[in-house]
């Protein structure tokens, strides 16, 4: 005999509560968190790498970086800061709030005022799964093409803020801006679109808007 | 690949529901197109995940809603081919109405099922996979 349970539930609800504890240590360790979400070169690690530089003395931060193999982004930021942690996830194409919860383990979050997880290369599957952030980063750059944020809608939708790397590229490159700036503004008119170049050091809104972030969590905290 | 850890996510939450002793017919989820969910490789994970959870023969249905669209400017809903699709008013921002849904509806039980188990425990082959399984993907009407 069949019978039928009505359930209604988030897919990921197990992952989600996990989250809502790794957000809860977060909170408890004073530490800001975002979570960065970017195809394969988009030039996430460098964006990190310098941010770690031009930050450094002030504000402590930490890295979680996830890559199916080797640990090359995890040495290259290794070189900016102590507080690195590199997870491998094989065949896994995202991380999930399981896994960071295994990676700040690693981490001293009472000493940090920024934690920034570098997901795995991948505009799709990262974005179903929340870690605990408490702000959502969609990355493109100019070299995959204008219309990566229209194929992208939820990462669009469901980010806090949106980045847009390698514009010196622009004039090398048969990239609309207007255009992609549209497809942007079409699904999220609430998220900032910073515009920058990694490779030329012109990052100043992305580091303003760490900046801004991090006070605004930490009078969050003291609220 | 995310269905694998879709599928595999499905499976730890349907546990957490499913009644003692009885065997899981069919799981209804409802998933938009904002998910990127693709059915043909959903019924690959979902029949991988589920005979290893003991639930061969067990089906999934896959409910995908439509793409629903609101335009800020004049205030028009519709149900859009592509969620790129501008308001017919020139209006170039939207909100998102539907298209976003990712939730487990409901799961058939058989209640039967502690009656066979016992018999196929008997003949010692409790997880062999011999029913057939699969997906039901269905699109939602989209009008109305």
């Amino acid at each position: 005999m069949s019978t039928k349970v009505p359930i209604v539930e988030n897919v990921l609800k197990l992952n989600d509560e996990m989250a809502l504890q790794n957000r809860e240590v977060f909170q408890r360790a004073g530490v800001f968190v975002v979570d960065l979400i970017g195809a394969p070169g988009a030039g996430k690690t460098a964006l990190l790498e310098l941010t770690l530089r031009q930050l450094k003395g002030v504000m402590n931060i930490g890295v979680i970086v996830g890559d199916p193999a080797t640990c090359r982004d995890g040495d290259r930021l290794a070189k900016h800061s102590e507080h690195i942690v590199q997870v491998n996830t094989g065949s896994g194409c995202h991380l999930d709030a399981n896994q960071v919860r295994h990676a700040m383990d690693k981490l001293k979050l009472a000493d940090l005022d920024l934690l920034i997880i570098e997901n795995v290369g991948n505009l799709i599957c990262p974005v179903s799964f929340n870690l605990g952030q408490h702000c959502k980063i969609g990355m493109f750059s100019v070299s995959e093409g204008d219309d990566k944020a229209a194929k992208h809608p939820n990462l669009v939708v469901s980010a806090d803020l949106l980045i847009l790397n390698k514009i010196d590229l622009l004039p090398y490159i048969p990239f609309d801006l207007e255009h992609f700036r549209q497809d942007v503004a079409h699904l999220n008119r609430t998220a900032p679109l910073l515009e920058i170049s990694v490779a030329r050091n012109q990052a100043t809104p992305w580091l303003h808007w760490l900046k801004t972030q991090t006070h605004l969590g930490s009078t969050k905290q003291m609220v | 690949m995310h269905e694998v850890s879709i599928a595999e996510s499905l499976i730890a939450l349907i546990r957490r529901h499913l009644p003692a002793h009885q065997r899981l017919i069919r799981a209804t989820v409802r998933i938009g197109p904002m998910h990127g969910v693709v059915p043909e490789a959903m019924e690959m994970a979902w029949n991988i995940a589920s005979a290893d959870s003991g639930w061969s023969g067990s089906r999934l249905r896959i409910v995908s809603p439509p793409w629903r669209l609101r335009c800020v400017a004049c205030g028009r809903c519709w149900e859009p081919v592509t969620v790129d699709e501008p308001c017919v008013c020139g209006g170039t921002h939207v909100d998102i109405l539907g298209g976003d849904e990712f939730q487990l509806d409901s799961i058939d039980v058989d209640s039967t099922a502690m009656h066979r188990r016992k018999k196929t425990a008997k003949s010692g082959d409790g997880r062999q996979r011999t029913f057939k399984t699969g997906v039901d993907h269905e699109h939602q009407s989209s009008h109305r």
